[in-house]
């Protein structure tokens, strides 16, 4: 590069000092100098006249994109898929959706837990008790306590010896439970085999029966 | 292109056009409105038994208590032939449990075995209100543990804590007795939690039920919260009396002989210890007999 092209690119560029500009104007005296001097303001005058296009945010990406498929491995793919950076494009539209979305979910989420159980183990273990009562002579026998809402009709007892040793095994969940017994859907009866009774409040005692650790327990009344 | 922006034009509007519909389902599901009316179209009352129930079921409704709770129990009452007067009179109660901010599923219950034990509903609304003013008293006396620095760690301790020393107090413990053992729970510092509280008062519950006296009861518990006993330890109290009087011994004999042991155990073998109270300096402690292994039950179909 000659002297004057050094000069001529600082010139463009704005970056001559006094003495370099003069050094500059001195060697345009040239008329090689000046008829190259010339042609490069024409060319910056005709770049100044020309529409600036500015490239979309996402021209990196597209172009990339459209660029023929590179054979790469498996795992540079997965790479790439994870790391590459990408532009995500919105509009309104989008927002208000994704935002309903959001509102929706939430709402959802604030109801549904108030449906459910609240406990500090949401899977709690449950113990499988079995109830047994010796009633010879009854016909039917059903279980009603504080498990099953003190229903009458929806526990049976079964006598498989046929001998009137009636029992049924349920799953119970921790915790305190009084119950009866219901001899041919009229007579209520209280264990005379549990654990542990309470006065139920309306003249009869309830017995009482306590799972007390999820993982033990089996129990036989 | 095309095709990307028909696929995302579908999930906008099926979006749009089911998260309503699902929200409204949601809430549909949680209120279950109408079936208050559905249960009283069906019954079988005059026109003005049938508007007192269903005024009187609104009312607690309004209160706070589940519609699907208040239809069962309507539903139960009149199938067993009570009366609308006498619903009217149990759901005033429920109501009013429910407007002192009490747990109603205890009174709730205490109603159901009245209506299926074919009680008078006049002596079930008694009980019923008898036990709603043990909850209040006890719910009172857990806000006051809570005060004197019990600490509630998981959701619904203090519900249960509530519900068992209610229990109690049904058995026969006075107030005084059960805020003697709220303080002796609220003295353990690190140990003084609404669950340990619920265990003390459940074990005296326990022991009551077995013919101990409420101070006997209470004693015994105390001597295992003071050795710093694990919760589990406090729940066995019971199996631990019944092995006593096994041997043939009272309730009370077996209980001085369970105190003693227990006054004579080391205090990592029964949980952590207390730093309030020193494990004392008492012979070998007395081998206890474990209790009987039940039969294994088999689960349905294995």
């Amino acid at each position: 590069m000659t002297r004057f092209e050094e000069l001529l690119d600082a010139k463009l560029a704005g970056e001559l000092s006094p003495d370099e500009n003069r050094e500059f104007a001195a060697l345009l005296m040239l008329d090689e100098n000046r008829s190259a001097f010339e042609a490069h303001e024409e060319t910056v005058a005709l770049l100044e006249g020309v529409e600036r296009h500015v490239p979309s945010s996402s021209f990196t990406e597209e172009v990339l994109a459209r660029l023929p498929d590179r054979r790469s491995r498996p795992w540079e793919k997965a790479w790439d898929l994870v790391w590459a950076p990408r532009t995500v494009r919105w509009n309104f539209a989008t927002a208000f959706a994704l935002s309903f979305v959001l509102v929706v979910t939430a709402l959802a989420w604030k109801t549904l837990p108030s449906r459910m159980a609240v406990g500090p183990d949401p899977r709690p273990v449950v113990t499988l008790f079995r109830f047994s009562l010796d009633a010879p002579g009854a016909q039917q026998v059903s279980l009603a306590g504080e498990f099953n809402g003190w229903r009458t009709d929806e526990i049976f007892l079964a006598d498989v010896t046929g001998r009137g040793r009636f029992s049924v095994t349920l799953p119970l969940k921790p915790g305190r439970y009084a119950y009866m017994f219901v001899i041919d859907g009229a007579t209520w009866m209280t264990d005379p085999r549990a654990e542990a009774y309470r006065d139920d409040g309306f003249g009869n005692k309830n017995a009482l029966v306590n799972i007390a650790v999820p993982t033990v327990g089996h129990g036989d009344t | 292109m095309a095709t990307r922006r028909l696929v995302g034009i579908a999930i906008l509007t099926v979006t749009a056009l089911g998260a309503p519909s699902m929200s409204r389902a949601i809430a549909q599901e949680r209120s279950k409105p109408g079936e208050l009316s559905r249960t009283l179209e069906t019954a079988n009352l005059s026109p003005e038994g049938n508007a007192l129930v269903r005024a009187k079921g609104a009312e607690v409704v309004r209160a706070g208590v589940a519609e699907g709770d208040v239809a069962s129990l309507i539903q139960r009452g009149l199938a067993r032939g009570v009366q609308p007067a006498e619903l009217a009179r149990l759901l005033d109660v429920l109501a009013q449990a429910k407007r002192q901010d009490l747990p109603i599923e205890p009174v709730l219950d205490k109603m159901k075995e009245g209506i299926a034990k074919r009680i008078p509903p006049a002596r079930i609304a008694a009980v019923a209100s008898r036990l709603s003013g043990e909850l209040a008293t006890s719910r009172d006396l857990v806000r006051r543990a809570e005060r004197e620095g019990i600490r509630v760690e998981a959701t619904g301790e203090r519900e249960r804590a509530t519900e068992v020393v209610a229990d109690a107090l049904g058995r026969g413990v006075s107030v005084k007795e059960m805020e003697d053992l709220s303080r002796q729970v609220a003295r353990s510092r690190q140990a003084a939690t609404m669950s340990r509280l619920e265990a003390g008062a459940q074990a005296t519950s326990d022991l009551v039920s077995m013919g101990l006296s409420p101070r006997e009861a209470l004693e015994t518990v105390g001597a295992a919260l003071s050795k710093g006993l694990s919760r589990r330890d406090i729940e066995r109290l019971r199996e631990r009396l019944a092995q006593e009087m096994k041997r043939g011994e009272s309730a009370a004999e077996g209980a001085s002989r369970l105190r003693d042991e227990i006054r004579a155990e080391r205090p990592e073998k029964g949980g952590k210890p207390e730093k309030a109270e020193k494990p004392e300096k008492a012979e070998k402690p007395e081998k206890i007999e474990k209790p009987e292994k039940p039969p294994k039950v088999e689960r349905p179909g294995r």
